[in-house]
């Protein structure tokens, strides 16, 4: 059955998360995690594993910075793995193959980082052992015309600020900071600086040549009907009432297409 | 040590511009109909290749960064004429083509692009049971990290010495979109977005750096088992795919690198030269010889 995720960015998001009807939280941690908002401590985790496991409710680590030292990110995810966490998002291939050979049975996701553009792209990681793919918006859609396969896993976001630029491919970040500064790499976990939000010329007279873009599905009926797992809300960086409007609204609509489905009206 | 480059219709390699290069990578990637696009033309690609082999060059298709799923069946259909024409290899980026012409085609070498996001030494061997021959690990590596992945997976690793790098994708071509009108063929021209003293350029699917990567003053110090090298000369002419190419192939040689030549190659990059990335630092940095921020 496709559940509901939620973004975990601090304790109190978490709480208000499952008390609003999540199904599952997705929370960082500051080594392992893109900078999208602050990360959890491994106490702090440690905390939102017990107050989701006590309502039956699932989280998963967003380990999805590339680390340059692959060893020691493994015993960063080991230490995870044992304390309960029950699945982690994974942002390089070679990790993640790793990860499923290390870890057996512990559930791996390949992240919207990645880029997965197509269905062989989808294949490629479901060949590798991951629970389920996370897909941007416009190949979600896609995903409305592919073929049901129990082995291919999808999530999609129904609540997302779409990058301009695609997802796990830009890397202008690292590129446009001073010279002489680190690169910083935003796929390594720095934060992006948003070069595309500056006031390029060369721009159409209609405003930035980079526009970003607000995405939110209105109807997850399809979406379920293609045998999408999972319905993902963006936004660590909210506040916990930000994070419960977002989770009962969404909860409300899978709700409803589910039943609609049931209920053959679909 | 081998000298690649890119090109993307045939006019760009029967003017000679190619005669410095190892290998060339024909098609433009970022465009299905840029004019002459070698990736799906047919009677040209096959002049391309036996011009080509002619001259004891090799020659791989450059295939699509980011393909839809609607996309895979045309690119599967180009890659298979490619074959009938002899090419010798394809460059990949996206993993899910991989996976198809890794099956397709289990004896094509594969050699993998940067937007594969080869970041670590885990990807790159995971890429070598596919099929992959040679990485092109992503522009935010540094040079260490680079020679890192050779010596830990026994790939060839491709280093892009001079040129622009494609650092962004966007899902439709910029100029389309920015002049809300069908192909108007801006990339043949050169077309640059600005803000301050940043520089972009949008070609196709891809935004460009304004400044050209150059290695030349650290050539002498950069040779590696693993590394093959390449110049970026899409989207410019042949001149300049020549004159860098001369340059390079002399440095490959085992020449010193003339002052006359780093003054060339400066002219020739009328946004600067950067190289940071390969010493730890933003992409527009660049490190002279001497190991200084200039």
């Amino acid at each position: 059955m496709a559940a509901l995720l939620a973004p975990g960015g601090s304790v109190a998001a978490v709480q208000a998360a499952v008390a609003a009807g999540a199904d599952g939280v997705y929370c960082g941690f500051p080594a392992a995690s893109r900078a999208e908002g602050r990360g959890l401590t491994r106490d702090e985790v440690a905390v939102c594993l017990d107050i989701v496991h006590r309502r039956g409710r699932f989280l998963h680590l967003a380990a999805n910075a590339v680390p340059g030292d692959t060893a020691s990110f493994r015993a960063v995810l080991a230490g995870f793995r044992d304390l309960g966490v029950d699945g982690v998002i994974l942002n390089d291939p070679g990790l993640i193959a790793r990860t499923v050979r290390d870890f057996p049975g512990w559930p791996v996701y390949a992240s919207v980082g990645l880029g997965v553009s197509n269905r062989e792209d989808a294949l490629f990681y479901a060949a590798l052992g991951v629970r389920a793919v996370v897909l941007a918006p416009d190949t979600a859609r896609e995903v409305l015309a592919w073929p049901r396969d129990p082995a291919v896993g999808v999530e999609v976001f129904c609540d997302l600020e779409v990058e301009p630029l695609m997802t796990g491919r830009c890397a202008l970040s690292s590129y446009t900071r001073p010279p002489g500064e680190k690169a910083a790499s935003v796929k390594r976990g720095n934060p992006c600086r948003q070069p595309c939000r500056l006031p390029w010329t060369g721009a159409p007279a209609s405003g930035s040549p980079f526009p970003w873009r607000h995405h939110t599905l209105t109807d997850m009926t399809p979406y379920l009907r293609a045998g999408v797992s999972l319905f993902k809300i963006q936004g660590r960086r909210l506040a916990p009432p930000a994070v419960a409007a977002l989770v009962e609204r969404y909860r409300r609509q899978l709700d409803q297409a589910r039943e609609r489905i049931a209920n053959g009206k679909e | 040590m081998e000298l690649w480059t890119g090109v993307a219709a045939l006019d760009d390699l029967t003017d000679g511009s190619c005669g410095p290069y190892t290998g060339v990578y024909l098609g433009f990637p970022y465009c299905r109909p840029y004019p002459g696009n070698l990736l799906e033309a047919g009677e040209d690609l096959a002049r391309a290749v036996g011009f080509l082999h002619r001259r004891g060059q090799k020659a791989f298709l450059a295939t699509p960064p980011a393909p839809a799923t609607a996309d895979l069946a045309w690119i599967a259909a180009a890659v298979g004429r490619a074959r009938e024409a002899g090419i010798d290899g394809a460059y990949v980026h996206n993993l899910g083509l991989v996976r198809l012409l890794s099956r397709a085609h289990p004896d094509l070498p594969l050699h993998a692009g940067c937007f594969a996001n080869v970041y670590t030494g885990l990807t790159a061997g995971l890429l070598a049971g596919h099929g992959v021959r040679r990485v092109a690990p992503h522009f935010e590596l540094s040079l260490a990290e680079m020679r890192a992945i050779g010596e830990g997976t026994g790939l060839e690793v491709e280093v892009l010495v001079h040129g622009a790098m494609p650092l962004s994708l966007t899902d439709r071509c910029h100029a389309v979109t920015a002049l809300d009108q069908e192909c108007p063929l801006a990339c043949r021209g050169e077309r640059w977005l600005t803000a301050g003293d940043l520089r972009l350029r949008t070609m196709g699917q891809a935004l460009w750096s304004g400044r050209d990567v150059c290695l030349a003053e650290h050539m002498a110090r950069l040779g590696h088992a693993s590394f093959v090298f390449r110049v970026e000369s899409l989207g410019r002419d042949g001149a300049w795919r020549r004159a860098v190419g001369e340059i390079y192939a002399r440095l490959l040689a085992g020449e010193p690198l003339a002052p006359a030549a780093m003054d060339e190659l400066a002219r020739l990059a009328p946004w600067g030269l950067c190289n940071g990335y390969y010493f730890g630092l933003s992409g527009r940095t660049y490190v002279n010889g001497r190991g200084e921020v200039a």
